[in-house]
């Protein structure tokens, strides 16, 4: 009876469709969540014994929940994660030097219906069911050179880290998971791909309230504007409590600069390198080849980053999936954006009524045309507890935007500024402009990979409202 | 200074808001709050659309989002009531900016959801001519010519969305065509891509999990396509293509039971046609009459359905009806009726089963040879095709 009821209901609301039934709706995307990257981070290392050495990261996979199900959040097989650097003509943008992260997904037999099961006591634990790898390939494109890397020095496979589900599954979870999944390769590099903590800081909330800012932003005064900042609800990080999916590279500084040295100059013609992260699905061919029959081809980009904020505030909102595509040797074509962007015409000055330099801003277009992140390698890093989130406003040139960008930078702060014309002579005096959230949620590392330990899936709540602000990681 | 400069804010967005700042905080939303939606399922997506919609009645990208959530509920459930909604909004949208992209592109997706296959293609096609970069405007494109029967036309479509984005998307329409032209292996590999690709619709990775199982089912494999469609079922729960391929796999199994039981869920979801008569020749061979005569009731009713809304093309109806030696005409009519605007293999293979049902051999040959053109590894085709063969051997003087 029951049942025929419910036949009814769908009958009469497949009244006028019926037809419909059969046609093959393939799906059409407009999100792509594993080749998608958040942000793209490059600093010389401030781990003690280890400033010889630069670090490159990307996250991918934003706002993951801790608590939505370990599985959910793995990279992809499908998608090749690329650092790409360049270091020769002017940084035009152009890369010198690639390096490739391939992933390969295996499923262990399971007789359970959970991807991790029991206590995960080591990255080769058997409770891992699902068990992901990877392989690294340096591509050096100006001599030919490819070498890859399957294994580390001691030939154990280059696996990702597991998830952090817990105290009762992931015991003890950076020193068990977390920091046994960081390799040596026999080339001396060491890599890290896994779970982290965000360490994007930003009140996304206010601002996507249309600039509905909390008390003290957008204007930072005082304290506001020192040290830790306002506490919350004055200040609210939206990307507290959350991972996000972190490939990590630390190598030589020797391995990118021209002529492989460590510059001590700024004027150095080896000093300044670019650098960003890209990520690339496979070409098929759809006609069937009798000679190939699967015939997969090029790489195809799908996402690049490059510095922070640059899609997001500067390419207008039609212009993105191109703009994505795109190489960053071509970015003159966005310099009409760039160079006049809305944000400060619109916002800054139409909303806020500030004073700002006139167009074209060549100061941001010497920062994002090409949009790669910039580095003087000559600047010696600054450890962890003495870096000004600032940057180079705060004195502290080894953050973005001069000295490539660091986990704990205020890029949004430093943006806003920038973009004011903090920079620009004449607009020294601009105002503080801020968010009001001055720092990460929970405290990143100093040592490779830097990105705190992942937010633990047990312990995660969004009952407080701050998404679990302040809960510790790593257990 | 800083309450001096608050309230100046305050009144500037107050002012602003309509316009200026919507546009902003709709850039900076892009990464973030498209990465927050993602994992919210379609009937959040909707409520959250529709508050967002009905506040801002004059943007019309809110509503874009509402409509653009009624298409993918329409795509989970086949209840085409949504995508009526979603058609009500994108006109609306459109009646007041006649270009505007948005609504222009998802309304060419209705049409395509409504069969107008050679509207579809025409829409595409000025869609192409206002952002050739888009691959979204080539996928629509694809399909309407594959519906249409242009093959060539279909692949050199797909190949230039599947060159500006390979994605979950383009690696599905790709790994079909493979598997019409008859590269098994091709069209696997290609699927394994598509699911591997991902989308935070999880419908979008069912639904190329379920492709992958029927692929395996068509070509003998009925281990893989039951892990397939019990994946899909775990990726997206309530799946009823899903429960309808576990359902023939058990019943190829001899598991009548177990047949029934994914049949009736995927049936309790959403009544399809062939669901209806996979379930009539289940209770068929339990001995079931009294509920196998339901079903074949529901078929019926779903033709007076058909017929009250004057619809001349239903596939799935043919080969309910052809199958089971009733309603013979009304299944020629139907498939012919497909023949107006469809021109797919699938469709000659569907008219060829009428006329052979009908005693109309040579015409039925006729249109089996157009539906075996590809050389496409349907085990239906091969079936029925041995079966005119058969016929014509027996009439031949």
């Amino acid at each position: 009876m029951s049942q025929n009821r419910r036949i009814g209901l769908g009958l009469v609301l497949l009244a006028g469709n019926v037809f419909a039934a059969s046609h093959r709706n393939g799906p059409l995307l407009l999100e792509d969540q594993t080749a998608n990257l958040n942000d793209f981070y490059i600093f010389r290392s401030y781990e003690n014994g280890k400033s010889d050495r630069l670090v490159m990261s990307m996250s991918a996979q934003g706002f993951q929940n801790p608590d939505n199900g370990p599985s959910y959040y793995k990279f992809s097989d499908s998608v090749l994660y690329r650092f790409n650097i360049n270091n020769q003509r002017g940084l035009d943008g152009r890369p010198d030097t690639q390096i490739d992260f391939n992933f390969t997904t295996t499923l262990q037999p399971n007789p359970t219906f959970v991807s991790y099961f029991g206590t995960i006591q080591s990255i080769d634990d058997p409770g891992i069911f699902l068990y992901q790898t990877y392989t690294v390939t340096v591509r050096n494109l100006n001599t030919g050179d490819v070498t890859t890397y399957g294994t580390d020095q001691n030939g154990h496979a280059l696996s990702v880290a597991p998830p952090n589900l817990g105290p009762k599954s992931t015991p003890n979870y950076e020193a068990t998971l977390g920091q046994p999944s960081v390799f040596t390769l026999a080339n001396g590099w060491r890599v890290f791909a896994g779970p982290r903590d965000d360490a994007f800081y930003f009140d996304s909330g206010a601002t996507f309230d249309t600039l509905n800012f909390r008390a003290p932003a957008p204007v930072l005064t005082g304290g506001a504007d020192a040290g830790a900042g306002a506490a919350y609800p004055n200040a609210v990080d939206g990307f507290a409590g959350y991972n996000i999916s972190l490939i990590a590279v630390e190598l030589p500084i020797t391995a990118v600069t021209v002529d492989g040295k460590v510059p001590t100059s700024s004027t150095a013609s080896d000093a300044k390198i670019g650098a960003w992260a890209s990520t690339h699905r496979q070409f098929v061919t759809v006609r069937p080849s009798p000679s190939d029959p699967l015939n997969f081809g090029d790489y195809v980009q799908i996402d690049r980053v490059g510095n922070p904020l640059t899609v997001e505030a500067l390419i207008p909102l039609p212009m993105k999936d191109y703009w994505n595509r795109s190489a960053p040797a071509d970015d003159r074509q966005f310099a009409q954006y760039i160079g006049a962007p809305f944000f400060v015409s619109g916002i800054l000055q139409g909303v806020y009524s500030l004073n700002v330099p006139p167009t074209p801003r060549n100061d941001l277009l010497g920062v994002y045309v090409p949009d790669i992140t910039r580095i003087d390698l000559s600047i010696a890093p600054v450890p962890l507890a003495q870096q000004s989130r600032l940057g180079p406003l705060g004195g502290d040139n080894a953050g973005w935007p001069f000295g490539g960008r660091r986990p704990n930078d205020d890029v949004v702060d430093i943006g806003l500024r920038a973009l004011a014309g903090v920079l620009v002579p004449g607009f020294s005096n601009t105002p503080p402009l801020g968010d009001g959230v001055n720092g990460n949620d929970v405290p990143t590392l100093d040592h490779f990979p830097f990105h705190a330990p992942p937010h633990a899936g047990y312990l995660h709540s969004q009952a407080n409202g701050t998404n679990g602000q302040g809960t510790p990681t790593g257990q | 200074m800083k309450c001096c400069f608050i309230v100046l804010a305050c009144g500037a967005i107050a002012a602003f808001a309509q316009s200026s700042a919507d546009r902003i905080a709709g850039a900076l939303m892009d990464r973030s709050l498209s990465e927050h939606v993602a994992s919210l399922k379609t009937d959040d997506l909707i409520a959250m659309y529709s508050a967002m919609a009905g506040a801002r009645r004059d943007n019309p990208h809110y509503q874009a989002l509402l409509a653009s959530a009624y298409v993918q509920k329409t795509r989970e459930t086949t209840d085409y009531s949504y995508l009526d909604r979603a058609v009500s909004i994108l006109n609306g949208v459109l009646s007041a900016d006649s270009s505007n992209y948005e609504a222009l592109r998802l309304l060419t997706e209705t049409e395509l959801e409504r069969h107008l296959f050679a509207q579809a293609a025409e829409s595409s096609l000025q869609l192409i001519r206002i952002s050739e970069a888009d691959p979204w405007n080539w996928g629509t494109l694809g399909d309407a010519y594959i519906e249409m029967g242009d093959y060539e036309k279909g692949a050199s479509a797909y190949q230039k969305m599947v060159a500006l984005r390979p994605d979950l998307a383009s690696y599905n329409r790709a790994s079909h065509f493979r598997f019409l032209y008859g590269d098994v292996d091709g069209a696997v590999a290609i699927m394994q891509k598509a699911i591997q690709a991902g989308s935070p619709m999880k419908e979008n990775v069912a639904w190329c999990l379920v492709d992958l199982g029927n692929i395996y089912l068509k070509t003998g494999r009925n281990g893989l396509a039951r892990d397939a469609f019990q994946e899909a079922l775990r990726a997206f729960p309530s799946y009823h293509p899903g429960y309808a391929g576990l359902g023939r796999v058990l019943a190829e199994a001899g598991n009548t039971q177990g047949a029934i039981e994914n049949y009736r869920r995927a049936q309790q979801i959403t009544p399809m046609p062939d669901y209806a008569a996979a379930l009539f020749d289940l209770y068929n061979r339990t001995g079931d009459d009294a509920q196998a005569a339901k079903q074949m009731e529901l078929l019926e009713m779903i033709d007076r359905v058909s017929r009250a809304n004057g619809e001349q093309a239903n596939r799935n109806l043919v080969f309910a009806f052809a199958d089971h030696d009733v309603k013979l005409e009304r299944a020629l009519e139907l498939a012919q009726g497909e023949l107006e605007f469809r021109r797919d293999v699938y469709s000659y293979d569907a008219l060829a089963w009428a006329l052979y049902k009908n005693r109309r051999y040579g015409e039925a040959k006729i249109a089996m040879d157009k539906a075996l053109q590809l050389g496409t590894p349907e085990p239906q085709f091969q079936r029925h095709a041995r079966a005119i063969a058969e016929a014509m051997k027996e009439v031949a003087p």
